[in-house]
């Protein structure tokens, strides 16, 4: 018995130490699409418009579109007959690890691209930029942070927008009693359930609570854009050939305005423009070629 | 998997800060809901030994109702669902005047459900001593409650002080899904922890030992009240 569970040791850490390898093995990702011609696409179940399952199941959305652009460019640059891609779906708590240990070899979702992610994950050039807003109920008359003084405010544990509330709150000197809630769908029953006055988020994930919303024209985004949360797509660490051809197909469809007319495709139904931030992020990267 | 281990992480501020107060709230949780949990466990306990058609059925109900629900769903119940269906004003008031509203409804949910486990050990333990004392204090002059309270309890809730010490353990372990509402405590902040600074492995380790540091203190705790009121000293009295 004793040596049998050891033998399974063995066997485990044998396991453990070979995908360690593929995890670490230079341009993996090059060397798979070549081998097999498969990529493996990691999408978000309900980030809507960005990454998201279509009536079909499908995934579909903004990120999905771009990715797939940026596939058609790898396909022709490594000169392969076809892409056959793999969608794995991630979420908050997983897309990061996945990434990291090479399960997924490209990211087409909403991730903030911040230095700590960079450290363990490499990133496409900035797809989105998202900012952090309040999702109130229209009756509520919330119209400026000002407005929050003694109020109730949810904001999601874990996310970018709950240093920049504790900010906020230090900064406007407001008295508020912040609500911890676990996800998106959480912030939006407080709100509607009136245990939160507002939702303070990043507008990204919004536009899917407000379709969600069974009364969706009681709900109003208000506030200023606060803070810069660029997004990207995420591609394991190194990789540089890939990242190159991510970076450089991506490049050029900014370059060409095939990139805003993909963001307007998806983005217009909701009434959202290229905003100033991201405009500015896209022509920062638009390098000759 | 690349997993670059980091065990400074916790110490750096504001890390170490969020797993003070993480077990702060643990054990507050913990102990409100264990208050609970005794309180209405007893009487529901005792309702349920009761000589009458009625009570033991009314206490039979709550004991069936509360010890079948899954916990997480009855929280969820009373977080979302109770302010709902209670009339608008009350359930505002739940939702935004109650001060601390996540915690008052952590340990009311948390504290029923243990409640009705702590109910059924109660009855067994009386039944275990022997209701059969209860004509013989009834006898003496006491009425049924004073009989409950200075005979049938006392030695009743002593033969079941290791199950109790389980009941208050499968309490202190309970009040994590408390996160769910909001809660932050020592779950809810270690996974605060992971997704800051993706070192997840540290912050649930030490949540792991911690948990196993508050049982392994219960259960001290748990012994030394036994050794000094329990069934242990009241067999070392007898020759």
């Amino acid at each position: 018995m004793k040596r049998h569970v050891i033998r399974l040791l063995g066997a485990a850490c044998a396991v453990a130490a070979v995908s360690t390898a593929a995890a670490q093995e230079i341009d993996g990702v090059i060397k798979k699409l070549q081998a097999t011609n498969t990529i493996t696409v990691g999408y978000r179940e309900t980030l809507l418009p960005t990454s998201y399952l279509d009536d079909d199941k499908k995934p579909t959305g903004y990120a999905i579109e771009m990715c797939l652009r940026i596939l058609d460019e790898v396909k022709a640059e490594l000169k392969l007959p076809q892409i056959q891609v793999n969608y794995v779906p991630v979420n908050i708590q997983n897309r990061q690890a996945l990434v990291a240990n090479g399960t997924v070899n490209l990211e087409c979702g909403g991730t903030v691209i911040t230095f700590a992610r960079n450290k363990q994950v490499d990133f496409s050039p900035v797809s989105y930029v998202a900012a952090s807003q309040l999702l109130v109920l229209k009756a509520s008359r919330i119209s400026k942070l000002e407005d929050l003084n003694g109020k109730i405010v949810a904001v999601a544990t874990g996310g970018s927008s709950e240093p920049e509330l504790k900010h906020i709150i230090e900064t406007y000197k407001l008295k508020v009693r912040v609500l911890n809630v676990d996800d998106h769908a959480a912030g939006l029953i407080a709100v509607e359930s009136r245990r939160a006055d507002a939702y303070f988020n990043d507008n990204a994930a919004f536009f899917s609570l407000i379709k969600q919303s069974k009364n969706s024209s009681n709900l109003a985004v208000v506030g200023p854009e606060f803070g810069y949360s660029p997004q990207g797509f995420m591609v394991p660490k190194n990789n540089p050939t890939f990242l190159w051809l991510v970076n450089h197909a991506m490049g050029k469809m900014i370059k060409s305005g095939e990139a805003e007319k993909i963001f307007d495709k998806w983005f217009g139904p909701f009434g959202v423009k290229v905003s100033p931030k991201l405009r500015a992020a896209w022509e920062t990267f638009s390098y000759p070629e | 998997m690349n997993y670059n281990w980091d065990w400074g992480t916790l110490l750096r501020e504001p890390y170490l800060g969020w797993l003070w107060s993480g077990l702060g709230w643990t054990v507050l949780v913990s102990l409100g809901s264990w208050a609970i949990a005794l309180a209405v466990g007893i009487t529901a306990g005792v309702a349920r030994s009761m000589h009458s058609r009625f009570i033991p059925q009314v206490a039979g109900v709550y004991i069936q109702v509360f010890r079948n629900i899954p916990p997480l769903v009855q929280l969820f119940l009373w977080y979302f669902v109770f302010p709902e269906v209670a009339p608008e004003s009350v359930g505002l008031w739940i939702k935004r005047d109650l001060p601390n509203p996540e915690y008052i409804t952590a340990i009311v949910g948390i504290g029923l459900f243990s409640g009705a486990r702590v109910a059924e050990q109660v009855r067994a333990g009386v039944a275990a001593v022997g209701i059969h004392l209860m004509p013989a204090a009834l006898a003496t002059g006491l009425r049924p409650l004073q009989a409950f309270r200075l005979i049938l309890l006392p030695l009743g809730l002593r033969a079941i002080f290791g199950p109790l010490t389980s009941e208050f353990l499968i309490t202190v372990k309970l009040s994590s899904i408390s996160l769910t509402i909001g809660m932050l405590e020592l779950t809810a902040q270690s996974r605060h922890i992971e997704n800051y600074t993706f070192h997840g492995l540290e912050a649930f380790a030490v949540a792991t030992a911690v948990y196993l540091l508050i049982g392994l203190a219960v259960t001290a705790l748990m012994r030394a009240i036994d050794r000094h009121f329990g069934a242990a000293r009241f067999k070392r009295a007898q020759p």
